[in-house]
């Protein structure tokens, strides 16, 4: 990948291993990193983004790509962003955004960064990561699980948190699989940090119509990658007690691949045999786990149990 | 006919039999005994989040309500182009149009919906055991034009937010629908199961033997998916409640209510009430004591 | 045997003969998880796998071969008589080929 020029932008940060230049201040999200060195990796900047693609391959309701190397996001209400290169992101916000999502909030969502790893040939999976023992533990599953929540339980027992909401997973040229530095910043609603005994105070407030934050729970940020210790797949069923259940090849490949992020973006940009590869890879180097939850307040310190239970099989 | 893809909507308000209807329905069209764990291969329910964020492929979690709304009709037509078959989603919402003015529930898209109803008296009692709320607060919540479900501004949700309106304007609202819908009262399942089911059958082009419906009906008897809670738990019960098949009865509501209770559905919806066939000087066993005492 | 009027559902078999040619097709990609072949079909991105005998089918063909030869060798290594072990495979490959997991040439 060439480096792309950061002259005049004042940001810069470390995601993903990556270096990052920014003219839009995104220290509520990530730690800033002061860089001596005029070129990043990836280049995040306000501008102009068209309202469509020329000649797309794909059009979907909220997205359009072309090729691999482009992909340009809409979301009315939001702005457009347009993804190029594995390299490149430029945000048009809207001017009135009813969610109060600030523009560096919108360059943080899952999909966004998602189009950009995919384009960079790494695996981004919806999920938090935590450090256990030196490994990463990957907590993975759809919206409104419950990750960020029990990433937080371990969190507050002292583990650090390697990267939150999208995990990203890199493999060496021998395929060995290590997780990447993220987002170490853990997002969390209003009712999560009641049931955690945790104060919203000093905590960033991401969005103006909904109360959910970013919380940093005080551990020393972690620098570098980990190898994976297990994939955790959170799912939640009404009523009942917490289950575990052990996935093993078809299905816990399957199961993976639901929780890529940006997942038809990914197949559109033709990055469907590279991620093939890369699941099957990560569930045989792996145990792949099923964790069933319930809404009971009890369910979340069980949880915490289960998964510990499960690391040391 | 049956075979042609699209969507079938499962609409109602909350606890008006909608899931009595699945539980047949899962029979009917799959052929196999009843899993009432396992009802997913009717179709997505329709305000599943993580399904909204897999078919758009962004998170709606990031979105207001209003985009995520808007968004909504997009979803669904997905759903209709990628279906090899037709699907029966079970929805809650309102038949209303979303905020850029469109219908919520796309008429390409849509091959009509069956519209479970039930006395709002009944409902009332049957809503407050369910959210294990007091009943004033229930019927209060029915009678608000904002009513909303997974609208909480302090937790994500697993569903998108669900608008209702008040009963009697969620009722209107899908009988008034621009697409085919048949109006099923639970009172008419309790009463002549078969009929009823029949109709249904019939209405969605399900070609169903009359023994076949005799069978399902058999299968899915109150008493019958009670038990089968008991055993194996049921999965879309919240976890505070203590059963999901609780009641189950037409009248037991004169048993739950005041009438001063009863008397403040009827003066909020004794018009679509009769519409529908209820009987709005019906009064609670309590109050028909309480004549008895006082014609003495 | 294949289907005798239109109206036919897709569980016809096709014509396979001992000179058929079976082959692993190359719309989809596999790999090999916890002993099992797991595999994606290209071009829907869907994920499915093969079950024991599917995936020792699939080892055996890794080289082009004709349906005799294949029955042959399975029958040689399988405890059950040649006709039945054909008439399964058959049925077997009759699936694959639906999913275009293999060609019948």
């Amino acid at each position: 990948m060439p480096d792309v020029g950061a002259r005049g932008m004042n940001h810069t940060y470390r995601l993903g291993g990556l270096a990052v230049a920014s003219d839009i201040d995104l220290s509520a999200w990530i730690p800033r990193e002061v860089s001596t060195d005029s070129t990043a990796d990836v280049v995040f900047r306000r501008g102009n983004v068209p309202p469509q693609l020329q000649a797309p391959d794909h059009v979907a309701p909220v997205f359009q790509t072309r090729g691999r190397s482009h992909c340009l996001l809409a979301l009315p209400g939001t702005g457009r962003i347009l993804i190029e290169n594995g390299n490149s992101v430029t945000l048009e916000p809207e001017s009135d955004c009813g969610t109060g999502l600030s523009a560096a909030g919108a360059l943080f969502t899952g999909p966004v960064q998602g189009v950009l790893w995919h384009q960079r040939g790494l695996l981004p999976l919806r999920a938090s990561s935590i450090v256990v023992d030196g490994r990463a533990l990957v907590l993975a599953g759809p919206s409104a699980m419950g990750k960020s929540t029990l990433a937080a339980m371990f969190a507050v027992k002292g583990h650090a948190v390697l990267a939150d909401d999208i995990c990203v997973l890199r493999a060496s040229d021998a395929g060995e699989i290590s997780v990447q530095p993220g987002n170490p910043r853990l997002r969390l609603w209003h009712d999560a940090l009641e049931r955690l005994g945790l104060s919203a105070d000093g905590a960033s407030r991401i969005r103006s119509d909904r109360e959910v934050f970013l919380v940093d729970l005080g551990q020393d940020a972690v620098h570098e990658s980990r190898k994976p210790a297990a994939v955790i797949l959170l799912t939640h069923r009404g009523s009942g007690a917490l289950t575990t259940e052990r996935l093993r090849g078809q299905l816990a490949v399957g199961a993976l691949d639901y929780v890529v992020q940006a997942r038809r973006a990914a197949r559109a940009l033709g990055c469907g045999s590279h991620i093939f590869a890369a699941l099957t890879r990560l569930a045989a180097a792996v145990p792949v786990w099923l964790l069933t939850m319930t809404d009971d307040p009890a369910c979340l310190g069980e949880a915490v149990a289960a998964v510990r239970s499960v690391l040391e099989v | 006919m049956s075979m042609q893809p699209g969507i079938w909507w499962l609409a109602s308000y909350p606890k008006s039999g909608n899931t009595w209807l699945r539980t047949v329905l899962t029979i009917l069209v799959s052929g196999k005994p009843l899993d009432i764990n396992d009802m997913g291969s009717l179709g997505v329910m329709g305000g599943l989040r993580f399904a909204f964020d897999d078919a758009l492929g962004i998170n709606t979690a990031d979105l207001s309500f209003e985009q995520e709304a808007n968004l909504r009709p997009r979803v669904y037509e997905i759903w209709a182009a990628e279906a090899a078959r037709p699907l029966y989603c079970k929805v809650h919402d309102a038949c209303h149009l979303t905020p850029s003015g469109e219908p919520l529930f796309p008429v390409t898209a849509t091959r009509g919906a069956v519209y479970v109803v039930r006395d709002p008296r009944a409902v009332a009692v049957s809503f407050a055991h369910h959210g294990s709320r007091p009943i004033d607060e229930v019927i209060a919540l029915m009678d608000a034009p904002a009513a909303a479900m997974a609208a909480s501004p302090r937790r994500l949700m697993r569903s998108l937010r669900g608008r209702l309106l008040r009963w009697s304007g969620h009722v209107e609202s899908w009988l008034n629908a621009p697409f085919p819908v048949h109006l099923l009262r639970y009172e008419d399942m309790k009463t002549d199961p078969h009929a009823a089911f029949a109709g249904v059958a019939r209405f969605l082009d399900l070609p169903c033997t009359s023994e076949a419906i005799a069978a399902a009906v058999d299968a899915t008897t109150f008493s019958r998916l009670q038990a089968r809670e008991r055993e194996v738990g049921f999965s879309e019960k919240p976890w505070n409640s203590t059963a999901f098949f609780r009641e189950g009865t037409i009248d037991g509501w004169r048993r739950s209510l005041t009438s001063e209770q009863a008397m403040r559905i009827t003066a909020s919806h004794g018009a679509v009430m009769r519409r529908l066939g209820y009987d709005v000087t019906l009064a609670p066993f309590a109050a028909e004591q309480q004549d008895l005492v006082d014609a003495r | 045997m294949p289907a005798e009027n239109g109206l036919q559902s897709t569980d016809a078999l096709p014509a396979i003969g001992d000179a058929t040619m079976i082959s692993r097709s190359s719309s989809v990609l596999t790999a090999e998880v916890d002993g099992e072949i797991v595999m994606m079909s290209i071009e829907q991105g869907r994920y499915f796998g093969l079950d024991d005998i599917g995936s020792d089918i699939w080892k055996r063909i890794e080289q082009p071969c004709s349906f005799a030869s294949l029955i042959d060798r399975l029958a040689a290594d399988y405890d059950a008589d040649r006709a039945t072990i054909a008439a399964d495979v058959h049925a077997l490959l009759g699936r694959m080929a639906a999913q275009d997991v293999v060609k019948l040439a």
